[in-house]
């Protein structure tokens, strides 16, 4: 009677106290007024931003904080702001919405896809975008469009679809897909330009008609269908056939809402009750189902992000789940972790944790975590340590060693005197001897076997045998047989089996206190001192140099790595673990919001179980670091936002600037889901400067850049180390000015070159016809003297004098005047170019006046020269005199034939004319007085002058200049 | 738009089987009631109406409920149901409730039997439309339908805002119960 009361209250307590495994998890309002916000559709781009579809519009997050695209496509109708699905794949995101509409993000902007043929016009259910850029549509009411080149094409019911409403399609191959819809699934295939379309209902063992999702599970031909009410199903595409595994009882866990497959045993489900359900695929027909329950919350839909995060669309908002990385279960008194003294995990996989005397055990492989009491030692357990044999070696505080063999028993390890009082530190052995250190020094000892239960010292080393010290704080065999120290007051310390090695790197440090030493599974040596180190291809390297030393804590406790080789360090407040492939810690503190704030008290309280999980004790139970299927990247991400110009936002798509628009920011934003602090980055202007410039700000101004070729790079890290960051580039062009531009610097030399050839040939020309002119000048020059002093002339005006005298002294007077006159202006005007026309009319007057008085009334000039022409218009100098002189030579001048001579001028020409009657005997001509003129005209001007025989006249035609 | 729409729904999928639907696939309903209870802390409020309408096309799996708001009677006090039909239900704008969609599973109307199923359509009240799945009781006898079903309407989901001050009075989340008979449109 009393036994079953009290199998019943133990009942009681223990269904009270059903401790699963769990995750912490995080939840996020998208308002910062915390007011739930339901989220329908959630993606990760490929740059890492999470995209977040709401009744309300669509927003992004980046870890930080949610910002809310304005939308642009429905501005118009509020009630179609609604975003019902995401997707994103191969660079794109695409958002469909409730009114059918569709829509692609490019550069933070929804830009709406118009559709032309068949377009949805109701609510969206789901995207797929495929590599070859067809894209499928599933809708509410008409079936699922293919969107290929926005032109879309329809299939609904009325061409054999089972039913128009469809959630989900799934790809199978190029030429084939799976979806699901209210009246089960389809599996549709194209062969030679038929669709084959063959449904699947509750007929052909389908669980249950509503086919709610879809996912191919990894490396298997399987796909995973959850359905509304009856839970998973299987599908294999190659057999068509439909199944259901046997997992634990009946489904009771609601609508299944989205599934993720994370490898081929490996899916998470979760479901409209609150469910995440972890399913371990044992074989094609059982699964075990692990559950967690997100009590109050439908979970609507399930991202895992590249960082390992899980996050749960819910009907109010986000929920951040660690379970992929970290996750932990929960312990009732008499647990306590300012108690826990030692932990340890043996080969069964029973977890061991001693809290002072009491040891305790949990089987972790079953569903719910229970501490047994097991066992109450003399004293308070220092130490536990699981050899080879499965063995649970027990190291007390001043009561010695004790073992606990398989049968159960706990007794004292009969051995070496000094191992009855000793107080012992740490235990750890190799396959052939037990370590034990402890105050004073180490004990390399023999294991107890079956027939000889006494233990044997093998050695003893201590401070002198070449340790340095006698406190050693945890002991560690590594892989080559070595044994690691760490130390207090000998630093890090080697033993091979001879020799002892140490390192003097410590120096540096003040100290040498090392409280923890570790492998991981690449064969790095870790030690905990008052930083973190790696033993890297032989050098010991400040792992936490990088980061922001200042704010965090340096008080490390354990250090141990798991099985997918990170490594995990304990701190006084705060955990972290070492990500090898992104060169990263993760870090767990208070920040993160997960409710991880406490850890152990005691140095090396971690251990790891035969799969690589790591444990670690904290204030609710105990942590588990889970060894990872795939190592995740915890890298942050930088995406150049956009781009401004003297503070004017540019777009992203501008690549090129004109030459005085060079004052150019640019702005980045982070992209961490990793750790709570905030990201160092460093960015660098390739063709500006080549050097990294450290940053924590999120913009960067380059005032008044040259103009060139330009590439800004940016770069995020956690911490301060940028080995494998992530980069964001944007190349751009600031533009040469046209006035620097090789074609116009080319332009205007040829043209200088050119016109200094003109100028030259100008200048060459010009001296040529001035030298010409003046031989040309000379040669008349002299042929005009000769004709001046021609004894004709001379003799005949000096007879016409002589005969004046006679007649008349005052004419005779005025004709030697005139003579005088005449000569003098020859003489005056004869070295230059051109003169004025009236001057020209001077000379001539004085020489007609002269011939005048020789031939009387016989010799007749009709002048018509215009006035204004006389003092504008020039010709070269003795031109009409020598005309004059040429007719008076040429032709009979006698009473009875008078020799008219007319000269008339318009603006363009003087016009010199005489009737010809020509005289029998000429006067020898050198007939050069013409073809002087000509000549001279020729090298002053274009304008020729024409002369030659009109009628019975002789005219000689001059241009006026 | 929204509203013209639906309408025509309602028009197709009512008159259109009752003046053209010449097979017996097509049930209407006799006699039903909707009934609606809030449980808050501090008051309890329930009321029912009879006027329920509605067809269910067995061939096609189809059908369509509807109730006029006005007729829901047997609230506490008649302010109360004045409160409900001015400011809740806005009646006037919204003077009917709808549910229109399809049967999930298969039901033999031609045998007597008993089937639970699950209806799925769009269900609006207030203006708003929810896309719901809708478990009922369907009871098949001589020829004639009985469907029972009771859901959750949460008021949220259909824009009706519950004063701060009647929180305690009003339950964010109303239970509903249907009945009804339905008979062959012969």
């Amino acid at each position: 009677m009393m036994q079953t009361i009290r199998l019943i209250f133990l009942f009681i307590i223990c269904s009270f106290s059903v401790r699963a495994q769990q995750p912490f998890s995080r939840d996020y309002t998208l308002s910062e007024s915390a007011t739930p916000t339901k989220v329908n559709a959630i993606v990760q781009d490929d740059i890492g931003n999470i995209w977040l579809g709401t009744d309300w519009g669509l927003y992004f997050f980046n870890g930080q904080v949610f910002t809310k695209l304005t939308d642009t496509i429905n501005s118009k109708d509020n009630s179609h702001k609604a975003v019902t699905a995401l997707a994103s794949a191969h660079g794109r995101v695409v958002v469909g919405y409730a009114n059918g509409k569709l829509a692609e993000i490019i550069n933070y902007e929804a830009i709406e896809l118009h559709i032309r043929n068949a377009k949805p016009t109701s609510s969206i259910t789901s995207i797929s975008l495929e590599a070859s850029g067809i894209m499928f549509v599933c809708t509410e009411e008409e079936g699922i469009f293919f969107v290929m080149n926005n032109i879309g094409l329809n299939l609904n019911s009325s061409k054999g679809l089972p039913d128009n409403f469809v959630y989900k399609v799934s790809v199978l191959s190029d030429e084939r897909i799976l979806l699901g819809s209210d009246n089960g699934i389809a599996d549709i295939e194209w062969l030679h330009n038929k669709t084959n379309i063959q449904s699947f209902t509750s007929a052909q063992g389908l669980p249950d008609n509503i086919v709610r999702v879809i996912k191919s599970i990894p490396n298997t031909p399987w796909y995973w269908l959850g359905t509304q009410e009856k839970g998973l199903a299987l599908y294999n595409k190659d057999s068509k056939k439909i199944w259901v595994p046997e997992m634990s009882g009946t489904w009771t866990w609601g609508q299944v809402n989205d599934i993720v497959s994370i490898s081929a045993h490996h899916t998470i489900v979760i479901t409209d009750n609150g469910y995440l359900l972890n399913i371990d695929l044992k074989d094609s027909m059982h699964a075990v189902v692990k559950t967690n329950l997100f009590p109050n919350k439908k979970l609507q839909k399930l991202l895992l992000d590249k960082a390992g995060n899980l996050w749960a669309a819910t009907d109010q908002g986000l929920t951040l789940i660690s379970s992929e990385y970290i996750s932990y279960f929960e312990l009732d008194a008499p647990y306590a972790l300012r108690k826990v003294t030692a932990i340890a995990c043996d080969k069964n996989n029973t977890l061991w944790f001693a809290q002072n005397n009491e040891l305790y055990r949990i089987l972790l492989n079953a569903p719910d975590k229970v501490p047994v009491h097991t066992y109450t030692a003399e004293a308070t357990i220092t130490s536990l340590y699981v050899d080879k044999e499965n063995r649970l070696w027990i190291g007390t505080f001043g009561k010695g060693l004790w073992y606990r063999t398989g049968d159960g028993a706990v007794i004292r390890a009969i051995g070496p005197e000094v191992l009855k009082n000793e107080s012992i530190l740490n235990i750890n052995g190799t396959e052939s001897n037990l370590w034990l250190a402890g105050l004073n020094g180490l004990e390399e000892l023999s294991y107890p076997t079956a027939s000889d239960k006494q233990i044997k010292p093998v050695k003893h080393h201590n401070k002198s045998s070449g340790i340095g010290t006698d406190y050693v704080y945890e002991l560690y065999p590594d892989r080559e047989g070595n044994i690691w120290m760490a130390t207090d007051g000998a630093g890090v310390c080697k033993y091979d089996g001879k020799n002892y090695y140490h390192w003097d790197f410590f120096n540096k440090l003040k100290s040498e206190v090392v409280y923890t030493v570790t492998e991981d599974k690449f064969g790095d040596i870790w030690l905990g001192a008052k930083d973190l180190y790696r033993l890297h291809n032989y050098q010991w390297e400040n792992m936490r140099a990088a980061e922001i030393t200042g704010s965090m804590d340096i008080n490390i406790s354990a250090v141990i790595g798991n099985g997918s080789g990170q490594v995990i360090s304990v701190y006084q407040r705060s955990m972290e673990v070492w990500y090898p492939k992104s060169h990263s810690f993760r870090h767990f503190n208070r920040k993160l919001g997960l409710g991880i704030d406490s850890t152990p008290l005691v140095l090396n309280c971690v251990t790891s179980d035969t799969s690589g999980n790591v444990y670690v004790p904290f204030e609710k139970g105990i942590i588990i670091f889970n060894k990872q299927d795939s190592l995740y990247d915890i890298r942050p991400s930088v995406d150049i936002t956009n781009s401004s110009v003297y503070l004017k936002n540019a777009t992203r798509q501008r690549h090129v600037f004109p030459y005085d628009e060079n004052d150019i920011s640019f702005h980045f934003k982070g992209i961490n889901f990793t750790n709570p602090d905030p990201l160092n980055y460093r960015y660098m202007l390739n063709g500006y400067k080549e050097r990294w410039i450290n940053t924590n700000d999120e913009s960067v101004t380059f005032p008044r850049l040259p103009p060139g070729a330009y590439t800004f790079i940016v770069q995020a890290s956690l911490n301060n180390d940028f080995v494998n960051a992530n980069e964001d580039t944007y190349t751009f062009v600031i533009a040469t000015p046209y006035w620097r531009k090789a074609w116009f610097i080319a332009a205007i030399v040829i043209l200088l070159i050119g016109l200094t050839y003109i100028i030259i040939l100008q200048r060459e020309k010009r001296l040529k016809n001035m030298s010409k002119l003046q031989e040309e000048r000379m040669v008349f020059e002299y042929e005009h003297l000769k004709s001046q002093v021609n004894p004709h002339f001379l003799f005949n005006s000096l007879n016409t004098l002589t005969n004046l005298i006679e007649e008349n002294k005052d004419t005779a007077a005025e004709y030697t005047v005139k003579l005088a006159d005449l000569y003098r202006n020859m003489l005056a005007y004869r070295d230059m170019d051109l003169i004025f026309l009236s001057e020209e009319w001077e000379i001539l007057h004085d020489y007609f006046y002269i011939q005048k008085c020789r031939f009387g009334d016989a010799l007749i000039l009709q002048a018509d020269i215009p006035e204004k022409l006389m003092h504008s218009k020039k010709v070269i100098p003795l031109a009409l005199q020598l005309l004059v002189e040429n007719a008076i030579k040429h032709n009979i001048v006698s009473n009875s034939y008078p020799l008219i001579i007319s000269i008339s001028a318009d603006d363009d020409e003087i016009r010199v004319s005489n009737p010809i009657k020509s005289k029998m005997s000429k006067e020898k001509s050198e007939g050069i007085g013409l073809k002087n003129i000509s000549n001279r005209y020729k090298l002053l001007t274009k304008k020729r002058i024409k002369f030659g025989v009109e009628g019975n006249e002789f005219i000689v035609i001059l241009p006026l200049l | 738009m929204i509203r013209v729409r639906s309408y025509f729904l309602v028009f197709f999928l009512l008159i259109g089987p009752l003046s053209w639907g010449q097979t017996n696939s097509i049930y209407i309903i006799n006699k039903g009631t909707v009934r609606f209870y809030s449980e808050a802390k501090q008051e309890l409020i329930s009321a029912s109406s009879d006027q329920i309408k509605g067809a269910i096309d067995m061939s096609k799996k189809s059908f369509l409920f509807k109730i006029g708001i006005a007729s829901f009677i047997g609230f506490n006090n008649p302010l109360q149901r004045e409160h409900f039909n001015e400011n809740y239900m806005e009646t006037d704008r919204y003077p009917e409730a709808t549910y229109s969609g399809k049967i999930i599973e298969d039901v033999d109307v031609s045998k007597n039997g008993e089937y639970d199923v699950r209806s799925k359509g769009k269900l609006k009240i207030h203006g708003i439309e929810r896309e719901r799945i809708i478990k009922a009781h369907i009871t098949c006898k001589n020829g004639m339908i009985k469907i029972e079903c009771n859901f959750i309407v949460p008021l949220a989901e259909h824009d009706i805002k519950i004063p701060r001050i009647v929180m305690d009075k009003l339950a964010p989340d109303i239970n509903v119960t249907v009945t009804a008979i339905l008979a062959p449109n012969s």
